[in-house]
C-alpha cells in the first residue's frame, strides 16, 4: 500500500511540473519575444595595440541570441593625454545627431576623454544573429606610453516580436591594451543601473588618476595676448577673461586654462598657468577665449600685418622648465564663438547679438567688454567671420 | 478479482494524472497573473526616449526652372526654400555636399535683402552663414519662402546629387530665431543630370 501511494505521488508531481514547465514553455517561452532577457556583450578587436598613429580598433557586439536591434549606446573612456581619437566610424546605422560623438565632435571627445557612442537604425531595425559583429571602428593616435580602453554605461534597445522597443543589457568583455597598457577591471553594466566609475588607468610604478608625459617638468605659461575689438579698460566686474591655453607637440596635447585681466585695456597677462611637459622645441599653443575662435600659434613672438591673419602650421616654440613668458599681443584673437562655445561661428552667435542688442545684463554676448551688447559686437563678429572655425 | 483490481489502479492513475494536470495549470495561472503586473511596470520604466532631434520647419533645395538636368555650358542655380514654422528667423546655418569634381560653385546670393549671406568652401561640401542686418526691423517669418539662390558651374556630365546636411564638421544647418530658439528644419537633397 505504501509502495502505491509512492507511485501515485510520483506521478503527480511529476504531471504537475510537466504542465506547468508545458505550459510556460508554450506560452512564455521564445515565441513570446525575442528581446526579453537578451544580453549583448561588447569587446574590442584587436584588444591590444601597438604603435603611434594610425591605430585602429573595432567594437564588436556578440548578443547571446538572434536580436533586431533599434539602437545602442555605450562610452569608449580613455587616456586623453596619451590617446587622441582621429577617426569614429559607425558600422551599424548612423550616429544619432547630438548624442552620439561623430567625427565632427572629435575636439569635444579628445578634450573629455571618452567616446559617447550612440548610433540608431531607422525603420524595422537591423537583425543581428548571434555572433561577432562589428558597432564601431575607432582610429586613434597614441604616445609611446601605455594606456588602457574600457568600455561603460552600455545598453542596446532591441525590437521584440510584438514591436515593443526593450533594453537588453550590455557588458565589457575585454579592455583595449594601448602600447602594453595593463589589464583593468571589466565593468558590467545593464541599462538603468548606476553609473560606472571607470577605473583609474595602471601605469607602471603605481597608479595615477592624472598621466603625465615621459620626462616631464613643471613648466608655467606667462602669456602676453591681445583680443579683438577690446581698446579701453573694461569695468572691474568685466575685467576677467577666462581662457584655454593648450599646449601641442606632435601626439602631446595639454589644456589648462587661466584666467586673463588687463591692466592697459589692450594685452591680457595671466600670472601662471602650470602644465606638467617635457621641457622641449617644437611647442604650438592653442589659445582660445571665451567668445573667441581658437587660435593656433607657433612662434614665440608671432606678429602680423593685418589683425587676425597671423596662420602656421609646424609649432616651433621652444619651451623650458619653470616660467616661459611668451608675448603673443602681436597679433589679435578674433571673436565670434559665444558661450556656450562648439568651436564655430554660427547662425546662434550672430542672432544672440541681434536679438541682445542695448541690453546692458548680459555679459555673453559684450564681446568688446563695455558693457552692453551692440553693433560693435556685432560688426567684431562679422568681422571673424573670414576664418568662421577654430584652428587646430 | 485481480482484473477488477487492476482497473482501479489504472482508474486511480488516470484521476491523478487528471488532478495534476489541474493543480499544474492552476499553478501556471496563479504565477504568471502575479508576473503580469510586473511585467507592465518593467515595459513603462523602459520607455525609450526619441534620439532623434525634433525637426522644426524645413529647408528645400529646388530648381530654379524645375529642369533636373542641365548642359556644361550652362550655370546651375538651385534655390534655397524655407518654412519657418511661424517663427521669425535672424539667422541660418547651412551645409550643402555636393561633388567638387563635378561643379564649381560660383555664388550663393540673398534673396531677402535684409540677409546678408557668408559662404565658406570646405572639404567635399558648402557652408553657409547668413545673418539678418541691424538695419531690418521687419519680421522673417519663412513661409515656403526662397530666400537664397546658389549658382554653380557644372564641369562634368553624370548623374550627381546635391544634399542639405544636419552637420559636417563644425558646421550644422539651422535657423535661429529671434528668441535665439535654434530649429532643426526638415531637409531635402535634389539630383542633377549633366549632359
Amino acid at each position: 500500500m505504501k509502495k502505491e501511494l509512492l507511485k501515485i505521488a510520483t506521478i503527480f508531481f511529476v504531471t504537475v511540473f510537466a504542465v506547468v514547465w508545458a505550459l510556460n514553455y508554450i506560452y512564455l517561452g521564445p515565441h513570446k519575444s525575442k528581446a526579453v532577457g537578451e544580453t549583448v556583450s561588447l569587446s574590442f578587436s584587436p584588444s591590444t595595440v601597438s604603435g603611434t598613429t594610425a591605430l585602429t580598433t573595432t567594437i564588436k557586439a556578440l548578443p547571446s541570441a538572434a536580436i533586431t536591434l533599434r539602437g545602442y549606446k555605450f562610452k569608449i573612456n580613455f587616456n586623453k593625454s596619451k590617446v587622441q581619437i582621429t577617426d569614429i566610424n559607425y558600422k551599424i546605422g548612423t550616429v544619432s545627431l547630438g548624442l552620439g560623438d561623430s567625427n565632427s565632435t572629435l575636439p569635444s571627445v579628445n578634450s573629455k576623454g571618452f567616446i559617447a557612442v550612440q548610433g540608431e537604425i531607422y525603420g524595422v531595425g537591423q537583425p543581428l544573429t548571434a555572433s561577432l559583429t562589428d558597432v564601431v571602428i575607432i582610429t586613434f593616435t597614441s604616445t609611446t606610453a601605455s594606456s588602457t580602453a574600457t568600455i561603460t554605461e552600455g545598453s542596446f534597445y532591441v525590437i521584440g516580436a510584438d514591436f515593443s522597443i526593450n533594453p537588453a543589457s550590455a557588458s565589457a568583455a575585454n579592455s583595449l591594451s594601448v602600447n602594453g597598457g595593463g589589464p583593468t577591471a571589466t565593468p558590467t553594466v545593464t541599462p538603468g543601473g548606476p553609473t560606472l566609475t571607470p577605473s583609474p588607468t595602471v601605469t607602471p610604478g603605481g597608479p595615477t588618476l592624472t598621466p603625465i608625459p615621459t620626462g616631464s617638468t613643471n613648466i608655467t605659461l606667462d602669456l602676453k595676448l591681445k583680443f579683438q575689438g577690446i581698446l579701453k579698460m573694461p569695468q572691474t566686474e568685466r575685467n576677467k577673461l577666462v581662457v584655454k591655453v593648450t599646449v601641442k607637440n606632435n601626439d602631446l596635447k595639454q589644456s589648462a586654462t587661466g584666467d586673463f585681466v588687463t591692466t592697459d585695456g589692450v594685452t591680457w597677462h595671466d600670472g601662471a598657468i602650470p602644465f606638467t611637459i617635457p621641457a622641449a622645441a617644437g611647442y604650438a599653443i592653442l589659445i582660445k577665449g571665451p567668445y573667441h575662435l581658437q587660435k593656433k600659434i607657433c612662434d614665440t613672438v608671432p606678429t602680423e600685418t593685418a589683425g587676425g591673419t597671423y596662420r602656421c602650421d609646424k609649432g616651433k616654440i621652444t619651451l623650458t622648465a619653470g616660467n616661459n613668458n611668451l608675448d603673443f599681443s602681436g597679433i589679435v584673437l578674433l571673436a565670434g564663438d559665444l558661450p556656450d562655445q562648439d568651436g564655430s561661428i554660427t547662425a546662434y552667435d550672430t542672432s544672440f547679438i541681434y536679438n541682445n542688442l542695448g541690453k546692458t545684463d548680459n555679459d555673453k554676448c559684450d564681446v568688446n567688454r563695455d558693457g552692453i551688447c551692440d553693433t560693435q559686437d556685432f560688426s567684431l563678429v562679422i568681422a571673424a567671420l573670414s576664418i568662421k572655425n577654430d584652428e587646430e | 478479482m485481480e482484473n477488477n483490481q487492476s482497473t482501479n489502479k489504472i482508474f486511480i492513475y488516470l484521476l491523478v494524472v487528471f488532478f495534476a494536470f489541474f493543480v499544474g495549470t492552476s499553478i501556471f495561472l496563479i504565477l504568471n497573473s502575479k508576473k503580469q503586473p510586473q511585467e507592465k511596470e518593467k515595459v513603462a520604466t523602459t520607455v525609450i526616449i526619441p534620439t532623434v532631434k525634433p525637426t522644426q520647419g524645413s529647408l528645400n533645395l529646388q530648381l530654379e526652372k524645375e529642369e533636373t538636368s542641365v548642359s556644361t555650358d550652362k550655370e546651375l542655380i538651385i534655390d534655397l526654400v524655407a518654412d519657418s514654422n511661424e517663427k521669425n528667423i535672424v539667422g541660418y546655418d547651412l551645409v550643402l555636399s555636393y561633388d567638387p569634381l563635378a561643379f564649381d560653385f560660383v555664388k550663393a546670393t540673398s534673396d531677402l535683402d535684409n540677409f546678408k549671406i557668408y559662404p565658406y568652401k570646405r572639404d567635399g561640401y558648402l557652408s553657409f552663414l547668413a545673418t539678418k542686418t541691424f538695419q531690418s526691423q521687419t519680421s522673417s517669418v519663412f513661409t515656403q519662402t526662397k530666400i537664397a539662390s546658389l549658382v554653380f558651374k557644372p564641369i562634368k556630365a553624370g548623374k550627381f546629387l546635391f544634399s542639405l546636411e544636419p552637420l559636417m564638421g563644425k558646421d550644422k544647418t539651422d535657423l535661429v530665431t529671434d528668441k535665439t530658439e535654434v530649429l532643426n528644419p526638415k531637409l531635402n537633397e535634389l539630383e542633377i543630370e549633366v549632359f
